[in-house]
C-alpha cells in the first residue's frame, strides 16, 4: 500500500512537472496569438479597402475611356444629329452605342437634361433624369443614383459614370455612361477582396456579397451617393488560432503522457524492491524467518535489501539455534518425565523386592505371605511401567493425518454419545451451527478423548464438563470446558509441552498430543479459563470451502 | 373563277402564260416539256415577332396567317363584303352560314356546319374578337356546341336582339376556321409544303392565288432589309408601314375593378403622342378614345390633369412576344414609379395571358386587338375587354335596334365617348401593319382592316 501510494506521488510529480510550462505557456502563447491575429485581421481589412479602392479606380478610368468612345462613335452622333434635325431617335437607338462596350448606364441627353435615347432606360426617354443629369461634362466619373428597371420594379442604385460631350452635335447633346454598382460587381468585389462587400445609400437599394464570418473590422469608402463597406471576418483568423491552440494543447498532453510513462516507470523502479521488502517483512512475520529478498535497485535501496536480506540470515541462524535448544530442553523434560515416570515405580519395586530377599535369606516363616501380599503390587508397578513406555512410544509415533471431510458439530455430538463418563462428572454439550471441516477422524476421537480425560481428572471431586461448538470466522471451534481448579495463567504456555503436568498422576503426555494434532490439522490448541475459572481447552481448525 | 380573276388582272396576267409557253416551244423540246412561266413564288420575309405571332392577331401575323388559313370572308376596303369559305343569309331567326362548296381542309376534309360551329367555338375561347363578333347570337356558346353535333347544310345563329353587322363582324381572321386535330389547319390560297412552305391551292372556294407557291422566311432586321432591298423577297412584315393606312389594332391597358384607380393615375401622367413616338414606333397612333381614329374616333389628346400620385403594388401582364407592348409596360412602370406605385411586369405569351387574366391573375393588362371596321363591333370588342357582359349586352342591344349603318356607327362613336372613363379600359395606341413591299408588287391592296390581300400579287 505505502508502495501504491509512493507510486501515485511520484505519477504526480512527474504530472505537475510536465504540465507546469504548458499552464505558465499556453495563456501566454494564447495572448501572443491573439494580438498577432488582431493586427492580421486589421491588416486584410486594409488590403481589401485598398484593393476596392484600386478596383474603383480602375472602373473609373474604364468609363472614362468607353464613354470617351461612345461619345465618338458614328453611331452616337447619327443619333445626335438626328435629334438635332427634330427627327426622334428610338428610344433604345443607343443599345447600338453600348454593346461591346461594357456599360451597363448610357443615355443621350438633350441641353435641358432630358433623356432621348437611353441603351439602359429606354422607358425614361422623354423625362429629366436627376441623377444623370447633374453630372458634370468632362469631369473624371463620379458615383449617382440611377433608376434600373426590373420586372419586379424601377430601383435606384448607384453607378459609377461620365459625362462627355458628343461634338458631332456642337454641344447640345450629352452622352453620360458608366457602370452600375450592382450585386455582379460586389460580388466581384467580395471574391477580389475576400470580404463581405455592401453598398448602400439614401433610397438606393442595398447590395452585399461575399462573407464575413466571426468578428468583424470594417472599412468604409464614401462614394459620394452611396457608401462602400467592406468587413472582414476573423473566422479565417480564429481557425488557425484555435488550430495552433490545439497543437499546442496536443503537444501538451503527449508531453504529459510521456511524463507519466516515465515517471511510472521510474516509480516502479523505486517502489518494485521497497515493495519486494514489505513482502519479505511480512514473510518473515509469518515465520518465514530466513525470507531473502531479491531485487533490482542501486544506491540506498541496494544498500537496503542487503542489510534485509543479512537480517533474515542471521535471524534464520538464530532461530535454528533456538530450536535446536528448544528441541534440546523438550528432550530433557521427556528424559526427565521419562526418568520420574520410570523412576517411582522402581523404588517400590526394588523395596519389595529387597524385603522378600531379606525374608527368604532369614527363612521367615512371614516370607509366603509376604510373597503373596507383594507380588500382586510389584506386578502392578510392572504394569504401569509398560503403560508409560507405551504413552512414550504412541508420542513418538504419531502418524500423518489423513484429512476427509467431515461435519464437526454432528460428529461431536455423536462421539460424546458413545463417551463415558464419572458418575460425579456431568457432561453439557452445547451444539453450534453445522460446521464443514477437513479432518482425521481417528486422531480428532483421540484429541476429545485426551480432552475430556484431562477435565474429569481435574474435577477429583466432581462437577461439569462443557462441550460446545461454534464458528469464528473461518475456523470452526472445539471447547471443553470444566469447573475443576484451573490452570494457572504461568503454566497455561507450558502445559502442552510434553511432560508437562500439573496433575499428581498422568504423563503430562495427553494435552501435547492433542497440540500435535492439532497442528497436523492446520489449527491449534489453546489453554483458557473458563467461566467458572476451570481449565478450557479451545480447539480451532479451518472451515472447509 | 379562275378566269374571271385573271380577267380582272392586268394584261400582262393574262397573256403570261402564253408567253411562257411561247418562249417554252423556242427553248426546244425539254423546254417544251417544262411547265410554262406562271405566277412565280411570293417570298415573304418575317421579323421573329411575326413568325412568333402563330395565332394572327397582330395585323402581320393576320397577314401571314390568312394566306394558309383564310377567315369566312373579307371586308374589302369600300367596305364590300366578299364571302371566302362560307355565304351568309339573314333569316327571321338570325343569320345563316351555308360553307361553300369546295372549301376544303389542308387533309381534304371539308368544312360542314359541325365543323364550322366547332371552329366558332374554339375561336371564342381563344379570343376576346370572337367573343364580341358572337355576343349577340343567342346563348352563343351552348348553340354552337348543340351545333357543333348536328350536321346539317345551313348553320343558322339566332341573335339575342337584331344585330345587323354580325356578317362584318365574322369576317375578322380571330374567327378563321381551323382544325387543330391535325386534319389539315385551316383553308388558305396555300397549302403546305414543307416548312415555311406552301403552294397554291387550287381549290380554294376563291380560286387560285395568283403566285405558284408561297416561302416565308423569318429573318433578322438587317437580313430582311437586305432580302427585300436585293428582291429575295417581295414583302418584309414586322417593319415600316403606311401611315395612311388604317390602323386598328388597338392596344388597351385593362384593369381589374380593383385597381381602376391605377388608369386614373396613369390617364394624368400618360402623354400618348411621345409613347407613340417613343416607344411604339411605326404606323402607330395615339388612342385618346375607345375607338380609333380610323373608325371615326378622337385623335387628339384630351386636356391633361394634374399628374397625381398612389400608392401600393400591381402586376402588369404583358405578351413578351411583342416588342411595343414590352417597350410601353416598362414606360408605365415608370410612370407608376415615378406616381409612387410598384409595379410589376409579367411577361407571357399571347395565350397564356389569355388564360392567366381570364382565370383571374394580374392587376392590370395590356390587350392589342385586331378591331373590326365598323364602330359597333368595335365597341363590342373593347366592351368584351372589359369582362362585363351585362353592359356589353345592353350597350349592343341597344346600337343593334339602329337599322341605318351610318346612324349606327355614329350612335356607337358617341357611345363609347360616353363610356371612356367609366369602363376599366384605358386606350393607349392604335397601330397599322407594319409592311414594307417591293416596289415592283402589282396588284397588292388592303381590306378594311388594313390587311394586305395578295391573293393577285404579282411581278415583273
Amino acid at each position: 500500500m505505502s508502495g501504491l501510494r509512493l507510486r501515485t506521488l511520484l505519477l504526480l510529480a512527474f504530472a505537475l512537472v510536465a504540465l507546469l510550462p504548458l499552464v505558465v505557456t499556453v495563456p501566454f502563447a494564447s495572448r501572443r496569438i491573439e494580438q498577432t491575429f488582431a493586427r492580421e485581421l486589421s491588416a486584410r481589412a486594409d488590403a481589401a479597402a485598398a484593393l476596392a479602392r484600386a478596383e474603383l479606380d480602375r472602373l473609373a478610368a474604364e468609363v472614362d475611356q468607353a464613354v470617351t468612345a461612345c461619345a465618338q462613335d458614328p453611331l452616337a452622333e447619327s443619333v445626335a444629329l438626328q435629334l438635332e434635325t427634330g427627327v426622334p431617335p428610338a428610344a433604345d437607338a443607343m443599345r447600338g452605342v453600348a454593346e461591346g462596350r461594357q456599360l451597363s448606364v448610357l443615355t443621350l441627353h438633350d441641353a435641358s437634361g432630358v433623356s432621348r435615347s437611353s441603351a439602359f432606360l429606354p422607358a425614361r426617354v422623354g423625362d429629366v433624369e436627376p441623377g444623370l443629369a447633374a453630372v458634370q461634362v468632362g469631369a473624371a466619373p463620379v458615383v449617382v443614383p440611377v433608376e434600373v428597371q426590373r420586372p419586379e420594379g424601377v430601383q435606384l442604385r448607384p453607378a459609377l459614370v461620365a459625362a462627355r460631350a458628343v461634338e458631332a452635335a456642337h454641344g447640345a447633346v450629352t452622352l453620360v455612361g458608366g457602370q452600375v454598382l450592382d450585386g455582379a460587381w460586389a460580388d466581384r468585389l467580395a471574391r477580389l477582396t475576400g470580404a463581405l462587400v455592401e453598398i448602400q445609400g439614401p433610397s438606393l437599394v442595398p447590395e452585399s456579397a461575399g462573407l464575413a464570418e466571426g468578428r468583424t473590422v470594417r472599412r468604409v469608402l464614401p462614394l459620394g451617393a452611396a457608401e462602400l463597406s467592406l468587413a472582414v471576418g476573423s473566422a479565417a483568423v480564429d481557425e488557425t488560432r484555435a488550430t495552433l491552440l490545439r497543437a499546442l494543447l496536443a503537444a501538451g498532453a503527449l508531453g504529459l503522457g510521456l511524463a507519466l510513462g516515465a515517471g511510472f516507470l521510474f516509480a516502479r523502479g523505486i517502489t518494485r524492491p521497497v515493495e519486494a521488502l514489505t513482502d519479505g517483512v511480512r514473510s518473515v512475520a509469518g515465520g518465514a524467518l530466513d525470507t531473502q529478498v531479491r531485487a533490482a535497485g542501486s544506491g540506498e535501496v541496494r544498500v537496503l535489501v542487503d542489510a534485509f536480506n543479512r537480517m533474515t540470515e542471521d535471524l534464520g541462524h538464530a532461530t535454528r539455534a533456538l530450536r535446536a535448544a528448544e528441541q534440546a530442553a523438550a528432550w530433557e523434560g521427556v528424559a526427565r518425565s521419562l526418568a520420574h515416570e520410570l523412576r517411582n515405580p522402581l523404588t517400590p519395586l526394588q523395596m519389595s523386592l529387597e524385603t522378600l530377599l531379606a525374608a527368604r535369606k532369614a527363612r521367615d516363616p512371614r516370607f509366603e505371605v509376604l510373597f503373596v501380599e507383594s507380588a500382586p503390587a510389584m506386578l502392578e508397578e510392572v504394569e504401569r511401567l509398560r503403560r508409560t513406555i507405551d504413552v512414550f512410544a504412541r508420542f513418538a509415533r504419531m502418524p500423518a493425518a489423513r484429512l476427509e471431510p467431515l461435519e464437526l458439530t454432528a460428529w461431536t455430538e455423536q462421539t460424546l454419545g458413545i463417551a463415558g463418563a464419572r458418575p460425579n462428572v456431568s457432561l453439557r454439550w452445547e451444539p453450534g451451527p453445522p460446521l464443514e471441516v477437513h479432518a482425521d477422524r481417528d486422531q480428532l476421537a483421540q484429541l476429545l478423548h485426551n480432552l475430556l480425560k484431562n477435565a474429569e481428572e481435574a474435577m477429583v471431586a466432581g462437577g461439569q464438563v462443557t462441550v460446545r461448538t461454534r464458528a469464528e470466522g473461518d475456523r470452526a471451534v472445539l471447547e471443553v470446558e470444566d469447573t475443576g481448579p484451573g490452570i494457572a495463567a504461568e503454566d497455561r504456555a507450558r502445559v502442552l509441552e510434553p511432560g508437562v503436568t500439573s496433575k499428581a498422576t498422568g504423563s503430562g503426555l495427553g494435552l501435547a498430543l492433542g497440540a500435535r494434532i492439532a497442528q497436523g490439522h492446520g489449527g491449534s490448541l489453546e489453554v483458557d479459563a473458563g467461566a467458572t475459572g476451570g481449565a478450557l481447552l479451545r480447539l480451532r481448525i479451518p472451515r472447509a470451502g | 373563277m379562275n378566269d374571271g380573276r385573271a380577267a380582272s388582272g392586268t394584261p400582262w396576267r393574262a397573256v403570261a402564260p402564253w408567253l411562257g409557253l411561247v418562249f417554252g416551244i423556242a427553248a426546244g423540246p425539254a423546254g417544251a416539256a417544262a411547265r410554262a412561266r406562271d405566277g412565280g413564288t411570293l417570298r415573304l420575309a418575317l421579323l421573329p415577332e411575326v413568325r412568333a405571332d402563330r395565332a394572327g392577331e397582330t395585323p402581320e401575323g393576320a397577314v401571314v396567317h390568312g394566306l394558309l388559313a383564310s377567315p369566312l370572308c373579307r371586308v374589302e376596303a369600300s367596305g364590300r363584303l366578299t364571302p371566302l369559305l362560307a355565304t351568309f343569309q339573314r333569316t327571321a331567326e338570325g343569320l345563316s352560314l351555308v360553307p361553300r362548296p369546295g372549301a376544303r381542309f389542308g387533309a381534304g376534309a371539308p368544312l360542314g356546319t359541325p365543323e364550322l360551329a366547332r371552329a366558332l367555338a374554339r375561336a371564342m375561347e381563344l379570343s376576346p374578337v370572337a367573343r364580341a363578333a358572337l355576343a349577340p347570337v343567342r346563348d352563343a356558346a351552348a348553340t354552337l356546341a348543340q351545333l357543333g353535333r348536328t350536321q346539317g347544310a345551313v348553320l343558322t345563329l339566332p341573335l339575342a336582339y337584331p344585330w345587323p353587322d354580325l356578317e362584318v363582324a365574322l369576317c375578322h381572321p380571330a374567327l378563321t376556321p381551323w382544325r387543330g386535330d391535325g386534319q389539315g389547319g385551316g383553308i388558305g390560297l396555300y397549302v403546305g409544303d414543307g416548312p415555311e412552305r406552301g403552294k397554291a391551292s387550287p381549290d380554294f372556294p376563291e380560286g387560285r392565288p395568283h403566285p405558284d407557291a408561297l416561302v416565308l422566311s423569318t429573318l433578322s432586321r438587317r437580313a430582311a432589309q437586305r432580302a427585300l432591298e436585293g428582291r429575295g423577297a417581295q414583302a418584309l412584315l414586322g417593319e415600316g408601314g403606311d401611315p395612311s393606312a388604317q390602323a386598328l389594332f388597338a392596344t388597351y391597358l385593362v384593369a381589374r375593378s380593383g385597381s381602376q384607380p391605377l388608369l386614373g393615375l396613369l390617364d394624368s401622367r400618360l402623354d400618348r403622342a411621345a409613347l407613340v413616338r417613343s416607344f411604339v414606333g411605326g404606323p402607330a397612333a395615339p388612342l385618346p378614345g375607345l375607338l380609333p381614329p380610323a373608325l371615326g374616333g378622337p385623335d387628339g389628346a384630351g386636356p391633361r390633369t394634374a399628374p397625381a400620385r398612389g400608392s401600393g403594388t400591381a402586376l402588369l401582364l404583358y405578351v413578351a412576344d411583342r416588342r411595343a407592348q414590352r417597350a410601353v409596360a416598362e414606360r408605365l412602370q415608370i410612370l407608376l414609379a415615378d406616381a409612387g406605385v410598384q409595379l410589376t411586369l409579367s411577361a407571357r405569351t399571347a395565350e397564356a395571358l389569355e388564360r392567366d387574366w381570364g382565370a383571374g391573375q394580374g392587376d392590370l393588362a395590356l390587350r392589342s386587338v385586331l378591331l373590326p371596321p365598323l364602330p359597333a363591333p368595335a365597341l363590342a370588342v373593347v366592351l368584351e375587354l372589359t369582362g362585363d357582359t351585362a353592359a356589353q349586352r345592353r350597350e349592343l342591344a341597344a346600337l343593334g335596334a339602329v337599322p341605318d349603318a351610318a346612324e349606327r356607327a355614329t350612335r356607337a362613336r358617341e357611345r363609347a365617348l360616353q363610356l371612356a372613363g367609366t369602363l376599366p379600359v384605358l386606350p393607349l395606341h392604335v397601330e397599322g401593319l407594319r409592311a414594307r413591299l417591293d416596289p415592283s408588287l402589282i396588284d397588292v391592296r388592303r381590306d378594311a382592316l388594313g390587311l394586305l390581300v395578295l391573293d393577285d400579287a404579282w411581278w415583273p
